[in-house]
């Protein structure tokens, strides 16, 4: 019965790795949590105070949509480390990790510039209005799941060179991996629902 | 279950870097698209289709779902799913769905004082004793004491104008702060007196009211049925209501008057959504 689809080193039930089932359980859980958090955005938008920044005054698409481009090419370098590192090749591995971890640095950068931007520039902080509450908490919480994400990376790049990253240690990039495609894949849902949708159906830009 | 290795089938670098091109140009559409003003009304389901295609590309191929254990992807889906169904809920059940939502940032704020009353909550002690006579005599009127009658004699004496405002004693009733709290827990007019409750919303960012309904699960009910109500200040359409201000913006007061209800148990509470939990307190009648 050891159908095993992954180099586990133990054989269960269903023939697959559970490490890997829990981190699909685990995403399945992180999707209700951001759908609760963009929910909440959208029914409060249009509800803040008169006199506070709105959303048309304060998002900047061009400079989202950059982070946004940063943020989808990390996956693809993502994706490519795992390739190398299944490939047996610890080396190429090295570099496309690094790759990745610096684009998700990079998507770090302008969030805190974009946040920075917003309160110092504009005076919009999570308690100046139902807009800034919920914009801060969902794309905060967004940050977040990216910071653990590269220091993830990081931890995986240095990991390396112990020498026991081999070929046959792929589940351990390959977990990560998927953990940072559905950090990428929520950004898609948050930059068109907490921006572009928003902005567009108002006759933003 | 068959050991269908995936290595073999999983995409290659090539195929990799397709998608990363493609991914590129659809979000390069995407803000292309904010600019073409004659696409304004297809923009909600232009911009779902492409994240949607955006989402399935790095979930099917970057997440190896479309290669590997389709469990995997029961997992993920489900979750998936249910988060929708949650986002599409919210919306749909705090009315965020309806017309124009989108379009009007401003909140319904009619009628608004800003705070120039010489009544003050010692005219309410005076008026206490020298009204006793005709409240007496709207009580003796008033001989079912069931809700319903409740409600045609309230809704009746609320919506009839000749309420001279010289006569009526005016109740404040401040915010603690920012806090969700009025800063009363109780208020009290006299049965049948004609009093104004003047709300001096005294937060720094969030809007309140001031609306007494009947005490019990009326408030609770009242101030759900009101969280799809912003249209008109978080006001749902409700005979049960007994008088209620406008939307009060942080800074600012308003007022209401109204006839006290001649018997019954009553609560004030605000309905801005969420707000009810906290912001509530009871409304006692004394004969």
């Amino acid at each position: 019965m050891a159908n095993i689809t992954e180099n586990t080193g133990h054989e269960t039930t269903t023939g697959l790795d559970h490490r890997k089932l829990l981190i699909w359980a685990f995403l399945g859980s992180e999707c209700m949590f951001f759908g609760s958090l963009i929910a909440t955005y959208l029914v409060y938008y249009g509800q803040g105070t008169p006199g506070t920044p709105t959303p048309l005054q304060v998002l900047d698409i061009p400079t989202t949509s950059t982070s946004t481009f940063v943020l989808l090419m990390s996956s693809f370098m993502m994706v490519m480390s795992y390739n190398a590192i299944s490939k047996g090749n610890v080396k190429n591995f090295r570099i496309w990790i690094m790759c990745t971890a610096i684009l998700g640095a990079t998507f770090l950068g302008f969030q805190f510039y974009e946040f920075r931007e917003f309160a110092v520039h504009y005076g919009l902080t999570p308690r100046t209005n139902l807009f800034g509450t919920t914009f801060f908490t969902t794309t905060g919480f967004h940050g977040a799941h990216v910071t653990v994400g590269v220091i993830w990376l990081v931890s995986l790049f240095l990991y390396s060179y112990r020498g026991d990253l081999t070929k046959d240690h792929g589940l351990m990039v390959d977990i990560a991996a998927l953990y940072w495609h559905f950090v990428d894949v929520v950004w898609i849902v948050i930059f068109t629902l907490v921006y572009l949708i928003p902005v567009g159906v108002s006759g933003g830009t | 279950m068959a050991s269908s290795h995936e290595e073999s089938t999983h995409p290659t670098p090539a195929v990799y870097a397709k998608i990363a091109v493609t991914l590129a140009l659809i979000t390069a559409a995407e803000v292309a698209i904010l600019y073409i003003d004659s696409l304004r009304g297809l923009i909600i389901p232009i911009f779902v289709v492409m994240s949607t295609i955006k989402f399935a590309m790095v979930a099917m191929f970057y997440m190896h779902l479309k290669f590997d254990n389709k469990l995997f992807t029961l997992f993920f889906v489900s979750g998936l799913a249910l988060a929708t169904g949650v986002i599409f809920a919210l919306l749909i059940l705090f009315g965020a769905l309806g017309e124009g939502r989108y379009g009007s940032p401003e909140v319904v704020t009619d009628t608004i004082a800003h705070g120039s009353d010489a009544h003050s909550s010692d005219a309410h002690s005076n008026d206490h004793g020298r009204k006793g006579t005709s409240a007496k005599a709207e009580t003796t009127a008033s001989h079912d004491s069931s809700t319903t009658s409740d409600h045609a004699y309230t809704k009746a004496a609320v919506t009839s104008k000749d309420l001279s405002a010289a006569s009526t004693m005016t109740i404040e009733i401040g915010t603690k702060g920012d806090q969700l709290f009025f800063d009363q827990e109780t208020m009290s007019g006299k049965a049948g007196d004609h009093i104004t409750v003047k709300l001096v919303n005294s937060a720094g960012a969030q809007q309140h009211n001031w609306v007494l309904v009947p005490a019990g699960p009326a408030r609770l009910e009242i101030a759900t049925a009101g969280m799809i109500a912003a249209t008109t200040g978080w006001i749902p359409s409700d005979d049960r209501i007994v008088a209620h201000t406008d939307l009060i913006n942080p800074g600012e007061s308003g007022e209401v008057t109204f006839q006290v209800p001649s018997e019954g148990k009553y609560e004030f509470v605000c309905t801005f959504p969420g707000h009810s939990f906290t912001m509530f307190g009871a409304f006692e009648i004394t004969q």
